[in-house]
């Protein structure tokens, strides 16, 4: 995971290519078949290690900038519903379920087919289905806490309600929010993946494994390995932050252990 | 100091408006400590709560009127309320493992109210933090300032509340029921801790009780409540004394007593207060209680026996 977010840190570096370099004279290597390019090559002759690495960039900039979103805008909306509730509660709920009883990646196509495709509406559109998570979870542990006694006892010392919300109660709320991130980032990860796949994902040249896969159909039985490194990537991706939330959980969250 | 006038609280619910309190008045004078005692769901806790507006105004209908310092603290404003509490009127809640935020140090929690009334720096707010842990008796204060409530036992997160209550020296200090999560040791120690402060700040204590032990060690005066009502109001002398109302005459029959003979029971008041969602029309206590006669359909006034006792009893005087 850690290894993840450093490969699309020092992408720059690490690449022994540029991801968008074209070699016409090595299309199609075979891992290993050609001393410069371990992983081979792809069907335009670009170095497949270089591409792999700079997907790692493309992934981990379209699922922390989803979910940084969806912390901005889910986390105040669930926290305001959630404590002053009323007409602004209703209205929120009723849109979170509006929302989640609506298939997220239909949204998120139908969004990217209207906006056009690219990186900023990838990420644009998964934010919109994103912070509602956010603020589904915001809100009810708002509605919780608000009941606690310490709520009632920072009223009577004569601390105002945004003091109440913002400083007493958002940071106890704070661990399955994060939890609820750490979670959301792998979830980013796959739907931008899938929409790559789908070929409404990230623009050429840019390096994306879902895209990687989706390129590799053609040549998959013989050059098996375009489709075989970007699918492995994904998913040991995709597991590192799976075990991130689940660390992430047992350490903020001890109660929940007790549940397996 | 405190005037409380003809106070009611009703909370409209599904089933029927429950009256949890109905018509209670009473004074609280300058360095005084007055002690509030009643069963469950008497009222007491809701009467005091009611005083700061501390149950939220959707939730419940609040009548008669609170003054204090010449306002009426039911008709003021949401700001200028804030501005009062905490600062002028402190409130110590009842447990001290769930009133403390479990995710800030307590440091920060005692300061807070300096901080928010006072205006004054982090700094100068600190070390008022650390006088009053000490004042409190914490030791170590200084260090126990960057803690977090889990690392403190109960009765010193209690005495840490009561350290919070005090950080901005209000004049009147409501306590609703603070020691009855706490051994007796504890509870003796903290008693103690509000006579010294009452002595050095001058402040006014109003105590929630339930337990006639901590009233003869601590109040000046005490109200007993019942279904909603003070039913008997004196000194702690006389009601300890010559109790007029029967129920207070029950709830002081029902103490052990070191002088009395080991085998005989102790005295139970029979049955249950009333419902409070259908209020009775006659005396509310007369379904337990031993003296009713005909009369008590009637409900009865609060009436003076003496000029510091005050009996709600048709019977009071000639029981």
């Amino acid at each position: 995971m850690g290894f993840i977010l450093f490969l699309a840190l020092f992408a720059d570096l690490l690449s022994p290519f540029a991801y968008d370099r074209v070699y016409f004279d090595r299309v199609l290597l075979m891992p290993f078949e050609h001393p410069e390019h371990p992983l081979g090559t792809d069907e335009v002759g670009r170095d497949y290690l270089s591409r792999l690495i700079y997907g790692a960039r493309t992934s981990m900039m379209v699922s922390l900038s989803v979910q940084m979103i969806a912390l901005i805008i889910g986390l105040p909306i669930g926290a305001l519903a959630g404590y002053f509730g009323g007409a602004f509660d209703f209205v929120i709920s009723r849109i979170i379920d509006i929302m989640t009883a609506f298939p997220a990646l239909l949204f998120t196509i139908l969004i990217i087919s209207v906006l056009g495709g690219g990186m900023p509406t990838i990420i644009v559109a998964l934010s919109i289905t994103s912070w509602i998570v956010i603020a589904r979870i915001t809100r009810a542990q708002i509605l919780t806490l608000r009941e606690q006694e310490y709520c009632t006892a920072a009223r009577g010392i004569g601390a105002s309600e945004w003091r109440i919300l913002f400083r007493h109660l958002l940071p106890n709320a704070m661990s399955p929010i994060l939890i609820a991130v750490s979670f959301g980032i792998p979830t980013a990860i796959f739907a931008e993946a899938g929409l790559s796949f789908l070929g409404l994902g990230v623009n050429d040249p840019i390096a994306s494994w879902g895209k990687m896969v989706g390129a590799s159909n053609a040549y998959v039985r013989v050059y098996w390995h375009l489709a075989l490194l970007p699918t492995l990537a994904i998913a040991l991706t995709m597991l590192g932050f799976s075990f991130l939330g689940d660390g992430l959980r047992d350490a903020l969250d001890p109660k929940q252990k007790i549940r397996v | 100091m405190l005037e409380v006038e003809d106070l009611h609280v009703h909370f409209p619910t599904p089933d029927g408006v429950v009256q949890a309190v109905n018509g209670i008045s009473y004074s609280l004078g300058k360095k005084e400590i007055l002690a509030i005692v009643g069963e469950s769901g008497s009222g007491k806790s809701v009467g005091v709560l009611s005083l700061l507006r501390l149950i939220p105004a959707r939730d419940c209908k609040v009548q008669g009127s609170v003054n204090f310092e010449g306002k009426n603290l039911l008709k003021l404003s949401d700001p200028e309320m804030r501005e009062l509490r905490g600062n002028r009127i402190a409130m110590v809640f009842q447990d001290p493992m769930t009133s403390l935020n479990p995710v800030l140090r307590i440091g920060d929690q005692i300061q807070e109210s300096v901080i928010e009334h006072q205006g004054i720096s982090e700094k100068i707010a600190k070390s008022r933090a650390i006088e009053l842990l000490e004042l409190v008796g914490i030791p170590e204060a200084g260090k126990r300032y960057r803690h977090y409530p889990h690392q403190f036992s109960g009765g010193m997160r209690q005495r840490i509340m009561i350290a919070a209550g005090l950080a901005c020296e209000p004049s009147i200090l409501i306590a609703d029921e603070p020691t009855t999560a706490l051994d007796v040791t504890i509870q003796a120690q903290i008693i103690d801790l509000v006579k010294k402060l009452r002595r050095e700040i001058g402040m006014s204590v109003i105590w929630i009780t339930h337990d006639l032990g901590i009233v003869a060690g601590l109040a000046d005066r005490v109200a007993v409540m019942y279904a909603g009502k003070i039913v008997e109001f004196a000194t702690v002398d006389q009601l300890f004394k010559t109790p007029q109302h029967p129920y207070s005459r029950g709830l002081l029959n029902s103490l052990p007593r070191l002088d009395a003979r080991s085998e005989k029971p102790l005295d139970a008041i029979e049955g249950l207060p009333p419902n409070l969602i259908n209020y009775p029309a006659s005396c509310p206590f007369l379904e337990r209680c031993s003296y009713q006669t005909e009369h008590c359909q009637i409900p009865p006034e609060m009436r003076s026996i003496t000029t510091t006792h005050e009996v709600c009893c048709h019977h009071a005087g000639k029981l």
